[in-house]
């Protein structure tokens, strides 16, 4: 049915363009209360990770790699000197915490922002030249995606001995990407049918005029909402790997910490030391999946419909 | 007793904007065998008259408030178990988005004769065939194609399916949104003149409901024009494109492009539809109207008689 | 015009065929022909009018002009220039010269660009001007389609305008460039009937003031009356007439425009309305692939003569030519 919408606000200077959309998006996930408890726990956690450079400067002993309390000699419980208690080496393990969440960001986010940048590209130039290139990219995605992650790099870091952190972030992204490029893919071939794009190539516009100013724009939301999915399962696989002693240990992670506890064998007698790292990486997946749901609801173009039935 | 009689119908929705007032205080009849046709443009309410008549309103809809006399019932007040008879048994329709109301994978004979046996399964799975059969003759659907699967039909054919879907159980009223809208002019004919045939033939009453000028003046007795969520003109076919009183009704009938009669400019109506959120106060046409005068943006106009069942919502015609 | 015309765009005996793919349980995939072997010539400065039904092909004719799709028989001619063959520079250089209007104004905008940006883009593809005198012909085109003040939709996005407003932002990036040549295909199906009345207006000023000649593309007789100068009428990919605009409407010679004009609904000078009768009420079997295309619905057609042959478009007056082996010497129903 033809709607026409019409409507009065104010108008917003052009190089603002983005505010309009933006605070109606905004609006949306101010509805959602997935959105919202997402949001404040990935805050906790952004400040959590802000803050891990604090410890060490009040005392050195709190650096969470080298800093030793001197008086304890083996795993401790929660006091006012160290607020999480220590490991077994006497290390603060709040500040381990803290370095944890850094490097959770760290690794989520660039792993993420890695596979989303090359699923995208990898999809849309499948999508939009079609016949052979597509067949060739698409079956390379199919090869990639029934590989198990974990297998490989277990495999690898086996091969290689151990895997430095940036390593492993460039793995995760490059067997990360093929789901998203399926996804960028489609939403390529049917944009590719829409009548603006003929209109720019009848305009005379290059096949590269057409996918930076028609194409790119309208998968880069689908893009971002994968995204907080792919932070996620990256945050996951490194916790999982160095869980199983293959991570960085040149690095304070939580899958790290876990690693410790099981491996000093603290893992049912220091609950104060397995729960705290255990809890935080459930946490954080859970609030990018949070907002990665109320993001959808943004994207949702049923729910921007301003109008329904008259 | 007039077989369906709509009293100051109001009909609203919730949307993230606010509240649209989608149709305002709109009222008719209509007797039996009779039809009536509804022409306004995109948003004017006139699907939503349509889907408050079936109680199938969308879930952010109401009516706040008129009645609904169905065969002197108010359809509002009767229990949605009662509604749910009369829909289908009793008040039919066929959909604006006809083509995608078949399901499928389903064969069309199957389709049509589980809508029978749903309302009355006393005729049980055989006896629903035989009345198929009997509705594809009627509507003019060779026997051999009664086993198809609905993409093995043409559009023309899909719309004929739609028809003997409404008429499965013998309707009194037939509601007919956009019937035609996506056929085309050759086939969209056929289909209006076999639907004249049918309702002469079964006495039914029926509502047409179109943007098309055209189409609503071919099949209906009496038309309505409605112009953001009002009726502003209401009478006979003839009264009403042969002397149109409203302004709306004007511009709209020289709006259109015909092939008969002279070949002069189109004079298109400036502007747009209101929003019906805000709607603008007294006369929602006095923006665009031609002849508006100082008082008609202030004060709602009101129904005028220009003759006997020939009325119109404006003061100064 | 003058009286002797002046032909912008010729095509010539153009075929296209889609192929279909074959069904995973076999049997083979089926050829369509959308366009059967067509020519035509439309004149410097007028509206030409291209009815049909859907599935007759008339939007493939649009597409094939623009270059969009590839005819795979037969030749295209702008100003004498052929123009199916062109590549890289020169096609860009065609591009300038010849633009389209698309069906469905809500799918030829791009919802995440602002009218600005939509408008200038084929300033921007060209390299026309600079940032100031293009946003000066941005306004302008603007203006020319009843967007004003431009400074009002100048910074909107799509999703802001209405219906009409968004065709006429596409009819203004069609002629910013100020083409010679504009496909209009289908430009208000989508459309209320009064803003239709405006976007038929906005093109005959067009026509006017910036000399262009259009192709407009549509289902409706009424509406090609209206706007054009000469009507062709295509069938199944087969052209059955082409005249001038009323001698179509008022004396059709072929029996597909006359069953096409006895089923448009009329109202209000219903007098003076014959009926033609020309349509069979129930289809007869295409004898083979060389019948005429509307054989099968025809109720003039003799089995003989239309079922073993196609005829070809013969002109019976000046200007007006018909492809039906009855159209010279008359039929009776």
């Amino acid at each position: 049915m033809k709607v026409d919408t019409f409507q009065s606000e104010a108008d917003i200077p052009r190089r603002f363009g983005w505010i309009g959309p933006f605070l109606e998006g905004w609006s949306i996930f101010k509805q959602s209360l997935l959105g919202k408890i997402g949001l404040t726990l990935l805050i906790i956690f952004a400040v959590m990770a802000l803050c891990s450079f604090i410890p060490p400067l009040i005392n050195p002993m709190y650096n969470p790699m080298t800093g030793v309390d001197p008086e304890i000699t083996h795993s401790t419980g929660p006091s006012w000197r160290h607020w999480l208690g220590t490991d077994f080496m006497g290390r603060d393990i709040f500040s381990q915490l803290l370095a944890g969440a850094r490097v959770a960001f760290m690794v989520g986010v660039s792993a993420a922002v890695m596979s989303i940048f090359l699923g995208t590209s990898i999809g849309m130039t499948a999508g939009y030249m079609g016949s052979f290139v597509d067949t060739l990219l698409m079956r390379l995605a199919d090869m990639i995606m029934v590989m198990p992650t974990l297998l490989v790099v277990l495999i690898l870091s086996s091969v290689f001995g151990q895997l430095n952190i940036w390593t492993i972030v460039v793995i995760i992204a490059l067997f990360r990407w093929p789901g998203v490029s399926r996804i960028i893919r489609g939403q390529t071939l049917s944009l590719k049918q829409r009548s603006f794009v003929e209109a720019a190539k009848v305009a005379g516009a290059s096949h590269l005029g057409i996918i930076i100013r028609h194409i790119m724009p309208n998968v880069l939301p689908l893009a971002f909402l994968f995204m907080t999915f792919r932070v996620t399962s990256a945050i996951i696989i490194e916790a999982a790997l160095a869980f199983l002693g293959f991570g960085d240990p040149g690095t304070v992670s939580w899958g790290m910490m876990l690693q410790w506890v099981w491996k000093t064998g603290h893992m049912f007698q220091a609950p104060y030391w397995l729960l705290p790292p255990g809890i935080c990486i459930s946490l954080i997946t859970l609030s990018f999946y949070m907002l990665g749901r109320a993001m959808d609801e943004v994207l949702d173009p049923r729910l921007r419909k301003e109008d329904q039935g008259a | 007793m007039a077989l369906l009689e709509v009293e100051n119908l109001s009909i609203g929705y919730n949307t993230k904007g606010g509240y649209l007032k989608a149709v305002e205080g709109v009222s008719f009849a209509l007797e039996e065998g009779q039809s009536l046709g509804f022409v306004g443009e995109s948003g004017c309410g006139k699907t939503t008259i349509g889907m408050a008549l079936m109680g199938l309103l969308p879930s952010n809809g109401s009516i706040t408030q008129g009645r609904i006399l169905f065969e002197g019932e108010d359809l509002l007040e009767i229990s949605e178990k009662k509604m749910r008879q009369i829909r289908w048994g009793k008040i039919a329709m066929i959909f604006q988005a006809a083509m995608n109301a078949l399901n499928p994978v389903q064969r069309v004979v199957d389709q049509i004769a589980e809508a029978i046996m749903t309302h009355s399964p006393a005729v049980g799975k055989r006896g629903a065939i035989e009345q198929v059969k009997d509705l594809f003759q009627i509507v003019g659907i060779p026997q051999e194609r009664m086993r198809d699967y609905p993409h093995q039909y043409s559009g023309g054919m899909k719309q004929r399916a739609i028809i003997a879907m409404a008429l499965a159980c013998r309707p009194k009223l037939i509601i007919a949104d956009e019937p035609t809208t996506a056929l085309d002019v050759i086939v969209q004919d056929q289909i209006l003149e076999e639907t004249k045939n049918l309702q002469r033939e079964f006495n039914i009453g029926m509502i047409f409901i179109s943007h098309d000028i055209s189409i609503v003046a071919d099949v209906s007795h009496d038309i309505g024009i409605m112009y953001a969520g009002q009726l502003v003109e209401y009478g006979a076919r003839e009264e009403v494109f042969e002397s149109p009183v409203h302004p709306y009704t004007k511009a709209l009938l020289s709006s259109y492009p015909t092939i008969t009669g002279d070949r002069s400019l189109l004079q298109p109506i400036p502007g747009e539809t209101p929003n019906l959120i805000y709607p603008p106060d007294g006369c929602r046409f006095c923006d665009r109207c031609p002849g508006a005068k100082p008082g008609c943006g202030e004060e709602s106009p009101v129904w005028v008689d220009v003759s006997p069942g020939h009325k119109t919502l404006c003061y100064h015609c | 015009m003058d009286n002797q015309p002046n032909p912008i765009l010729q095509i010539e005996d153009i075929r296209k065929v889609y192929k279909t793919k074959g069904s995973v349980l076999g049997g083979p995939g089926t050829d369509v022909v959308a366009l059967d072997r067509i020519s035509l010539e439309i004149y410097k400065g007028e509206i030409f009018g291209l009815v049909g039904e859907s599935g007759s092909g008339k939007t493939t004719v649009g597409r094939l002009i623009v270059s969009l799709e590839k005819a795979n028989q037969g030749e295209i001619f702008l100003d004498d220039v052929e123009i199916t063959g062109l590549k890289g520079r020169a096609l860009k250089g065609f591009r300038r010269r010849v633009q389209m209007i698309f069906q469905d104004p809500y799918q030829s905008l791009n919802p995440q660009r602002s009218v600005y940006d939509t408008i200038s883009e084929p300033l921007a593809v060209h390299a026309i001007g600079n940032p100031e005198t293009r946003q000066e012909l941005v306004e302008e085109a603007m203006k020319s389609v009843g967007l004003s003040p431009p400074g009002d939709f100048l910074h909107r996005y799509p999703h802001r305008l209405s219906g009409g407003q968004r065709q006429r932002v596409a009819i203004a990036r069609a002629m910013v460039l100020r083409p010679q040549f504009v496909i209009a295909d289908e430009p208000t199906s989508m459309l209320d009937a009064s803003i239709s009345a405006q976007i038929f207006n906005i093109l005959l000023e067009m026509r006017e003031n910036l000399s262009v000649t259009i192709l407009f593309i549509t289902h409706s007789l009424a509406a090609a009356r209206y706007l054009c100068d000469r009507i062709a009428v295509i069938y199944r990919g087969n052209l059955m007439e082409i005249g001038p605009g009323e001698e179509i409407i008022r004396s059709p010679r072929h029996p597909y425009t006359q069953a096409l004009i006895d089923a448009i609904p009329k109202f209000g000078h219903s007098g003076e309305i014959k009926r033609y009768g020309t349509l069979l009420g129930t289809e007869r079997e295409g004898t083979n692939g060389l019948c005429c295309a509307f054989f099968p619905r025809c109720k003039v057609a003799s089995e003989t003569r239309c079922g073993e042959e196609r005829p070809r478009l013969n002109e019976c007056s000046p200007l007006h030519s018909v492809a039906c082996h009855y159209a010279e010497e008359g039929f009776e129903l």
